[in-house]
């Protein structure tokens, strides 16, 4: 009797859809993907596309705007999980493929928002917000040198001859990240194999 | 058909997601749009009052500073030194430099001999300033040039106060 290997035995599905939808009900939970601090307190920030904090002189701010925001982001990936479950675990009914399609790609499009909005609020900080605070201290001049994405720099602020005030500014993208980035090539993954299952359409003669 | 609705009901789900929460926090706050996007009344009045902490309303000049007489003794000068903080929050005091200068003899530069010092808000410290000095003592001796560096919250401040 010829043995058949394993994974024909297995049955039909978008694996790679079904382990993506899993950890994207999952990754809404873990926490941060990304923090800095400012000295040890004077400001904190941790954010990650469905959730944030932001503290100053460990006071706590918060947005609703901002808030509710995230929160449909939260519910954005958990739909677009459950909907990508149940389409890998019937990847040839007619409704696979848009359940697929609605899930496969969030998380890699959240990724790649959270790390444009953190170049460009670098940007801002070290290349603008300089000019526009130097102006407000008399005799002051402002050094601005925030992390692209990661890593650790100092700015200062002088005012006048007698007084400069120098912070040490920490950022870092946390373990989180990187689940959400293997969450991304998955999603990415599911939505490339899930073509196999879809049968290529014949074109028709027109008489 | 069931393909097309399936499509549609998709689209329109991604659509109420992104404009749902608009519609949540300005519902929220009365359509208020300044309540739904900046933070509480309370949020920025505790930030205020913890900034408040750290100005000093007349300026940080050297009255905080109580210094006593140098004693010059095997060519070190020391000098003992109490602060007061004007500051409602815990400060920490990294280096503290001065130059020691009278009538006659030679001017000495005193540095602080403790690595760092903890000051809790609005209270008190007292810790050493020592230099190596050689001559003949100057009379009335007084430190000028003060160059003081804190630490408050993991920032830097670095100030230089010239006294007397």
């Amino acid at each position: 009797m010829k043995k058949i290997p394993l994974w024909m035995r297995l049955p039909l599905m978008n694996w790679f859809g079904l382990v993506a939808g899993a950890l994207m009900l999952l990754l809404p939970f873990l926490g941060p993907w990304w923090s800095a601090t400012v000295g040890t307190g004077a400001m904190d920030l941790a954010l990650s596309p469905f959730d944030y904090r932001v503290s100053l002189l460990e006071q706590p701010i918060t947005s609703t705007l901002i808030g509710y925001f995230l929160l449909a982001a939260k519910l954005s990936v958990m739909i677009g999980g459950a909907l990508m479950i149940a389409g890998s675990v019937g990847p040839k009914r007619w409704w696979g493929r848009r359940l697929v399609r609605f899930g496969a790609m969030r998380v890699f499009w959240m990724i790649i928002g959270l790390i444009a909005l953190l170049l460009v609020g670098a940007l801002f900080l070290n290349s603008i917000f300089p000019s526009l605070i130097s102006g407000m201290v008399e005799g002051g001049s402002m050094q601005v040198n925030v992390p692209y994405v990661e890593g650790a720099t100092t700015s200062s602020i002088q005012v006048g001859d007698a007084a400069t005030v120098t912070a040490p500014i920490t950022a870092s993208l946390t373990e989180i990240f990187w689940v959400a980035v293997l969450v991304a090539v998955l999603g990415v993954a599911a939505r490339i194999y899930h073509r196999r299952f879809v049968k290529p359409v014949k074109p028709v003669k027109l008489k | 058909m069931g393909e097309r609705v399936l499509g549609w009901s998709l689209k329109l789900l991604g659509i109420a997601l992104f404009i749902g929460p608009f519609i949540a926090a300005f519902a929220a706050h009365d359509w208020d749009l300044q309540a739904a996007v900046i933070p509480s009344q309370e949020e920025m009045d505790e930030v205020n009052e913890r900034l408040s902490g750290l100005v000093v309303e007349e300026g940080f000049s050297e009255d905080p500073f109580t210094l006593g007489t140098p004693i010059f003794s095997n060519n070190t000068v020391r000098v003992t030194v109490e602060f007061t903080s004007p500051l409602k929050i815990p400060i920490k005091i990294t280096d503290l430099s001065a130059s020691i200068s009278g009538q006659g003899g030679q001017g000495a530069q005193v540095q602080m001999e403790e690595a760092e010092v903890d000051v809790p808000a609005n209270g008190t410290a007292n810790f050493t300033l020592v230099g190596p000095y050689s001559g003949t003592p100057p009379t009335n001796p007084e430190p000028t040039d003060v160059n003081i560096t804190f630490e408050l919250y993991g920032v830097t401040l670095q100030v230089q106060m010239e006294v007397g």
